[in-house]
């Protein structure tokens, strides 16, 4: 219902909006063959843009020829410009023979073909994409009488080195990360899958800022259904800027409003390259160094990349432990509000007189209580995140210590809720992906709220609630909760434990692309062999 | 699967200590017998639906009966689900506020309950399905876990004598639980929506037979340990077992846990009786959504669950008399008559437009 009101009141400032959003005329605008129009032109174009700057020239053929070349500062490759493109046009035209009768009619091809040594060469004669490509970062290379720009990509600039992700480290695995280009992003999934099955397919969205997208995955492993389905949406979005990659996740999402993410992030190439293998779809913005991965199931958000890199049976068992987190971060503190208030009765005996005997002589009831503690350590995690990391230290000094000692050696708080909250804090630092773990936290506040008024029935009822919502859900046509519901059991080898590689021996089949097999036969643990 | 989550949410309530109100020590007998009802019952609606694959009860009513009457009687089979699902609720509220939270209004939970099932019913009965995929182990685990525990501590002695008073008391013990079974019926909306079937039928029988299977356990232990008398005395038997548990000092009072457990199964039950009830006044309306409908029913089923019986002695009377004869004639009685009509149309060489 609230969507469909927001459906309106969207199509409602559409209305008044629609001219102004028109996109701009897609008319070509063709280059003159007139140096001084071309010149006058781009000038005019790029007027007031103080980082795009031309430079005049004249290349020295029998008749000299004039020419000029535009580029942004920032991001061109200036080394290469002067000894690839500007060097050669310059200098080296001495060494083109005479017979080939450099002049104007003949310059574009000669120095296209014979003289830029610049992998990456191309022509338009549209002033509209060369602007575009002006603003990529390649460099324009313009001469007089010929109405074809040269389009050389001298892209560079300056980009942050590949780093070890910091937002989901781990020991065993691979150290790199992604970073903002995305080049190297992808060249980072290419450097582990060298097969040409592996597909990345580029878009560009954004009417201001013209993002680009590379839409990566596997051909033949990924679902043709889910791949054409992202490219789909992609193709529909309609946005004046994009600047990460939160912006195409909301995009594309199934369900408008959840607080379950239905895409996925990761900041690790080899756990990209994985989602790949399985079968899924990667979807990486430029700027942003963290591809998004579609389809997402519930279970792969509780997966680390770090599982596959340990022994099976001790990953397995970290699983366990994460999805015991999981239910302690959830469920803990409103667990605990609704038998402090209303089910005193369940407690043993022993425990009932020792809880009893701490919580004498408090002003606040439990539920209060906790609710203060979880705000008050959600407030010191926001100070945390957004302060700079040397003033870091203090907040958790002052915060933890100072207050939390504090409160209950002043009689505010129990001892024991402060151990609740704590305990779940520390559970919950446990799920791997970011976006679930925010989830949580919400869904906690509301289950301590309703474990307040109703006790256990409140909690199982919004639990019901959440279990209902989450089978509703799907990510790009695949259920959130498979292969649980619906079961896959050929899928549970790889959810609530990591079976060893030896027997991966399908991929899931939820992700039901056609080839399905991962390895031909059933490995086994290797043994010498027994001739002799 | 999900008709065992029927059958077996609400069966574990009030019904046992009815029936063992009625038949005493051979509760169990008569517990287990009217699951043969509840076979007849999955036959009746299987073969129907075999009849008209791909149409709901509502729509080959019509087929059979023609536009004005199937219309009808498919008004009366809404108020027949409608009535079911408020006595679900009801059982629900009292369970909860009887077990719980003794100081709060049933209402209060009337209305979560109604609010729940009409948000899961909106998303559909794969949802729920889905839904009830998670809840099912949950439930089961609990009831073993309960039986087990129990085991030790029952006494076969408390089953004997064997037929005491003939078989008459096993007859009338067997009558509160037949709507219990015969909730089969909801099968006859659900089945065009599967999408196996064909396999309804080994699925079904299944559900049946492992409710039945674990009802009448479950009878049994609570005979053994409470006796005949106090079992029929007890509101909900199956709960009071599950206080009856104590290990050591730790693995005691875990009825809190199971009574929240047997909730979620409730939970489900009431999100498909809701689902089936839209959906079929969006049939007979013949309204292209029937989401609309599921939140002016919810309005409807809060209060109604909440006054309809003014107590919980009105409600165990209801359960135990008045439902059970319309049970026998909506859940086979009718489905009965319309497989016989179309049957002898079909010989005769009807086809149905």
């Amino acid at each position: 219902m609230l969507q469909n009101l927001l459906k309106k009141v969207l199509s409602s400032k559409k209305k008044n909006n629609s001219e102004k959003i028109t996109p701009q005329s897609k008319e070509i605008k063709p280059l003159s063959e007139n140096y001084d129009i071309n010149l006058q032109t781009l000038k005019q174009a790029f007027v007031l843009c103080s980082d795009v700057f031309f430079r005049e020239f004249i290349i020295n053929a029998n008749t000299p020829i004039r020419s000029f070349i535009v580029y942004v500062k920032g991001l061109t490759n200036h080394d290469l410009m002067s000894n690839s493109l500007l060097k050669t046009v310059m200098q080296e035209v001495s060494n083109i023979p005479s017979v080939m009768h450099l002049s104007k009619t003949n310059a574009q091809q000669i120095i296209q073909e014979r003289l830029i040594n610049v992998a990456e060469v191309s022509t338009t004669t549209d002033l509209t994409e060369l602007i575009d490509k002006v603003l990529e970062g390649n460099t324009v290379l313009i001469l007089d009488g010929s109405a074809t720009a040269l389009i050389a990509g001298l892209q560079g600039g300056e980009g942050r080195a590949i780093e070890e992700p910091s937002s989901e480290p781990g020991i065993r695995g691979p150290k790199d990360g992604f970073v903002e280009n995305l080049d190297i992003n992808i060249s980072l999934i290419r450097h582990r899958i060298k097969t040409i099955q592996l597909k990345t397919e580029t878009f560009k969205t954004g009417r201001l800022t013209k993002t680009k997208l590379a839409v990566c995955y596997i051909k033949g492993i990924a679902n043709d259904k889910v791949v054409q389905e992202v490219k789909q949406r992609i193709g529909k979005i309609k946005i004046d800027s994009v600047l990460s990659g939160n912006h195409i996740e909301e995009l594309i999402m199934d369900e408008g409003f959840s607080l379950f993410p239905l895409v996925q992030y990761t900041e690790r190439p080899d756990k990209a390259a994985a989602s790949l293998l399985e079968g899924r779809v990667v979807i990486m913005v430029d700027n942003s160094p963290m591809p998004l991965i579609v389809p997402v199931t519930f279970i792969s958000l509780l997966q680390a990349a770090e599982d596959y890199y340990n022994n099976a049976i001790f990953a397995s068992l970290i699983r366990l432990l994460r999805f015991i987190a999981l239910n302690i971060a959830l469920l803990l503190p409103a667990v605990t509000v609704a038998i402090f208030s209303f089910h005193q009765d369940l407690l043993p005996t022993s425990l009932l007189s020792t809880v009893a005997g701490a919580r004498q002589g408090l002003p606040l009831p439990i539920v209060l209580e906790i609710l203060m503690i979880e705000f008050a350590f959600e407030l010191l995690r926001e100070a945390g995140v957004r302060l700079p990391k040397t003033i870091g230290q203090a907040i958790s000094t002052v915060g933890g210590l100072v207050i939390g000692q504090a409160a209950v050696n002043a009689g505010l708080v129990s001892p024991i809720s402060v151990i609740v909250v704590a305990t779940t804090a520390i559970a919950s630092f446990t799920i791997p992906n970011y976006a679930a773990g925010t989830a949580l936290r919400i869904l906690r506040f509301i289950l301590i709220i309703a474990a307040g008024l109703l006790g256990g029935m409140g909690i199982i009822s919004i639990l019901m609630f959440i279990l209902f919502h989450l089978c509703s859900l799907r990510s790009f046509g695949i259920p959130y909760l498979s292969p649980i519901a619906p079961l896959t059991p050929r899928d549970l080898k790889d959810t609530m434990v990591r079976v060893p590689w030896w027997a991966m021996i399908m991929r899931p089949w939820m992700f039901n692309g056609s080839e399905p097999v991962r390895q031909d036969v059933d490995h086994g643990p290797m043994k010498p062999d027994d001739s002799e | 699967m999900l008709l065992f989550m029927i059958i077996m949410s609400t069966g574990v309530l009030l019904v046992p200590g009815l029936t063992a109100e009625k038949s005493h020590q051979s509760a169990w007998i008569a517990i287990g017998f009217t699951s043969l009802f509840g076979f007849l019952c999955l036959w009746t609606v299987l073969t129907l639906g075999k009849q008209f694959p791909l149409y709901t009860l509502q729509e080959y009513i019509t087929l059979i009966l023609g536009k004005p009457l199937g219309k009808a009687i498919g008004g009366i089979y809404i108020v027949f689900f409608l009535m079911a699902n408020i006595i679900t609720v009801r059982e629900f509220s009292e369970f909860v506020t009887t077990t719980a939270m003794p100081a709060t209004s049933g209402l209060v939970f009337d209305t979560i309950i109604v609010l729940i099932g009409a948000y899961a019913a909106s998303k559909g009965i794969e949802v729920i399905a889905r839904a009830a995929q998670f809840v099912l182990p949950l439930f089961v685990f609990s009831l073993l876990f309960l039986f087990i525990c129990l085991l030790p501590v029952s006494q076969f002695g408390r089953l004997q004598p064997f037929l005491e008073g003939g078989i008459q008391p096993v007859i009338w013990g067997a009558i509160p639980p037949f709507p219990v079974y015969g909730e089969v019926i909801v099968l006859a909306i659900l089945l065009p929506h599967l999408n196996k079937p064909k396999e309804a039928k080994r699925k079904g029988a299944m559900a049946l037979l492992s409710a039945a299977i674990f009802l009448t356990t479950g009878m049994m232990i609570t005979l053994m340990i409470y006796g005949p008398y106090l079992t029929g005395d007890l509101l909900f038997p199956f709960w009071y077992l599950s206080r009856y548990i104590e290990y050591g000092t730790y693995l005691q009072r875990i009825e809190g846990i199971i009574s929240l457990l047997w909730a979620a199964g409730i939970f489900i039950k009431v999100a498909v009786y809701q689902y089936v009830v839209c959906y079929m006044i969006a049939k007979i309306l013949e309204l292209k959504k029937h989401k609309i409908v599921i939140y002016l029913m919810a309005l409807i089923l809060i209060p109604s669950a909440a006054f309809l019986f003014s107590n919980t002695a009105e409600l165990r009377e209801f359960v135990a008399w008045y439902w059970p004869i319309l049970g026998i004639i909506f859940q086979l009685g009718l489905p009965l008559i319309l497989l016989l009509i179309a049957l002898i149309r079909k010989n005769q060489g009807w086809t149905y437009s």
